[in-house]
């Protein structure tokens, strides 16, 4: 009878543990973070009963998590690698890619500067050092200023992976704390380039095309325009509960107008 | 508004620690378990105390964007009397890696894991060893050279090196001249299955042979491992043989576990061991049974601290020996520093 009872016991825990709770737990990416934040609160703003905490700590931190069944969404702003999709196969979780948002990078330079497009291979020879002088890609015979990012911003993590592609950012590069920063230091420093999210350009500083192609949310949503990445929200299998019912939102025309407030570019309607 | 600066605080402190490191980056890691064991046979406690079981002190550095190094030492409790004031120290890694090789490979150079059955992904769900590490037919690292890969798609993984052969604590005159090859594969043909195996061959030298030209004979291990996780249950499975030359070792170990609430795990394990096929009742039956609390975990998952009891029983095949009973209750804890 008491080992019955054991029995019984532990089998309530363990199917209280694969219920569905009704809380909704996202982590990963600080890039998607404002995104899933901002639509949460709304949702849980029209839905009193929705329970939704979300925590960062950048996209492998938010895969890891819903790999060992710690979260119900993972935020990315990369694609899940080969070596994360076998863990999580191994511990019998089917990452399923949702895609909420794109977030392009923009190329800015001083609105003196008489650059008008620069290749990506021009863009890392920059950053990398190898090129110092403006005169070098026809603009003037001036030192180049490099303002950058530090290694926890989601946009370098961008610039880093498609522009810089393994090259190192040179010593020299300026390092500051986020895209408005990066704009106001361009716009004060004449013969200085950098890149901010394209959601923060403004008329105090100007924007270059990068393969000859124009930094714009179509361009974006086309996939024409070479510095871009999708932002992801991972789930176990399909979604199903509260996080389908979240994800739907984020989907819809109100949750894609969040993703356009936020500064990231919306899903095309197309999709 | 309270809400808002919590998440972006603690956003903020896991970005720094996760987010990787940036070439010319280090960071160190410390794992310790402190255990204490009692030992009893025939109803008489045959040991009984408490000891660091491990004392991993890790320290990493990010050379460029696809070199980097880690070096881990082990210090533990130790009562060899060659250990100098009870402390044992072990090189457990100490290895170079050049990542994308070839894509979705990388190339590790140095005191790596020795990628074979179960030892290499073990993670000590009982204080109990590997069935391969436990029975000792191969430790869990090894001077070596090794092409670590993962199959596109996510569809498995798959390893293949060239090591010294008697494991991380055997250099110099401990080692002999022949190197030992191995190669390890998993397929996860579904979502929670996982099959594999392993073979690893070289050859030894005779040791009953003092010339200075001995004779050399075959040894070759082989490893079959399964995994079936679904929801909260988790299933391992592995065979193993061994042949040395005349002498085949073999058995194999199933360990059955759950997770409740995300903070504890029930773990069931049992190992069969026969170290001579041609000699009856020398081997031996083993029996786990244990719980793991999951004091605190990192926004990974992964343990922090945690507490872990086990009971374990070996029983022996020979007529009238008495089984040994093992009971253990272990703490363990890790931490990380930021980049630095």
């Amino acid at each position: 009878m008491r080992t019955l009872s054991i029995i019984a016991l532990i089998s309530i825990m363990i199917m209280g543990s694969i219920i569905a709770e009704d809380q909704l737990v996202i982590t990963g990416s600080t890039t998607v973070l404002p995104i899933a934040q901002a639509c949460a609160e709304e949702y849980m703003d029209a839905n009193e009963d929705a329970d939704i905490t979300i925590r960062g700590g950048g996209s492998g931190v938010g895969i890891a998590a819903l790999i060992d069944k710690q979260c119900d969404i993972a935020n990315a702003s990369r694609k899940i690698k080969t070596k994360e999709i076998a863990n999580a196969k191994t511990k019998g979780v089917k990452p399923v890619n949702h895609t909420v948002a794109w977030d392009a990078i923009a190329v800015i330079v001083n609105p003196v500067m008489e650059i008008d497009n620069l290749s990506l291979e021009q863009l890392k020879d920059i950053y990398s050092g190898k090129i110092t002088n403006w005169k070098k890609v026809g603009g003037p015979n001036k030192q180049i200023v490099i303002i950058s990012r530090d290694v926890s911003s989601g946009t370098f993590e961008v610039f880093n992976e498609i522009v810089l592609d393994g090259a190192t950012v040179c010593q020299s590069a300026l390092k500051v704390a986020s895209n408005q920063a990066v704009s106001t230091t361009v716009k004060n420093t004449p013969y200085a380039i950098g890149y901010i999210g394209l959601g923060y350009l403004n008329k105090h500083v100007k924007a270059i095309d990068v393969n000859d192609v124009e930094a714009s949310v179509e361009n974006a949503q086309n996939e024409t325009y070479p510095i871009i990445r999708a932002l992801h929200m991972y789930t176990d299998g399909e979604p199903r509960g509260m996080a389908k019912l979240f994800l739907d939102y984020v989907m819809s025309s109100d949750g894609q107008e969040i993703v356009a407030d936020m500064g990231y570019i919306p899903i095309s309607k197309s999709e | 508004m309270k809400l808002v600066l919590r998440i972006f605080f603690m956003s903020t402190i896991a970005t720094v620690i996760f987010a990787g490191m940036e070439p010319g980056q280090s960071s160190f890691e410390s794992k310790a378990w402190f255990r204490y064991n009692m030992e009893m046979q025939n109803e008489e406690i045959q040991s009984s105390g408490f000891q660091l079981a491990r004392g991993y002190l890790v320290f990493k550095h990010q050379f460029s964007g696809r070199i980097s190094s880690k070096f881990n030492i082990d210090i533990y409790s130790s009562d060899k009397s060659s250990d100098a004031a009870g402390a044992g120290l072990k090189i457990k890694a100490a290895y170079l890696q050049y990542s994308e090789i070839f894509p979705e490979a990388n190339l590790m150079a140095g005191v790596i894991k020795n990628y074979f059955g179960t030892v290499y992904d073990w993670d000590y769900t009982t204080v109990q060893k590997a069935l391969e590490d436990a029975e000792k037919v191969t430790s869990s690292a090894d001077a070596g050279i090794a092409i670590v890969g993962y199959i596109p798609g996510g569809w498995g993984e798959y390893q293949a090196g060239i090591y010294n052969g008697e494991g991380y604590k055997n250099y110099g005159d401990n080692i002999d001249d022949h190197p030992v090859y191995l190669a390890n594969v998993r397929f996860i043909p579904v979502v929670g299955l996982t099959v594999g195996g392993s073979i690893r061959y070289g050859i030894y030298d005779d040791p009953s042979d003092t010339t200075g030209d001995p004779d050399t004979y075959n040894h070759s291990e082989i490893a079959g491992v399964g995994r079936y996780s679904y929801g909260p249950f988790n299933i391992w499975a592995e065979y193993l043989m061994a042949n040395y030359d005349e002498q085949t070792a073999g058995g194999f170990m199933i360990m059955p576990c759950v997770d409740i609430k995300k903070k504890f795990q029930i773990v069931g394990r049992y190992d069969m061991w026969d170290p001579d096929f041609e000699i009856d009742d020398d081997g031996h039956n083993r029996f786990i049974a244990g719980v793991n609390y999951f004091i605190t975990k990192d926004v990974k998952g992964n343990p922090q601290t945690q507490i872990q009891l086990n009971w374990e029983r070996i029983q022996y095949e020979l007529e009238d020996s008495e089984p040994l009973d093992n009971i253990s209750c272990q703490f363990r804890w890790e931490f990380k520093s930021n980049p630095f």
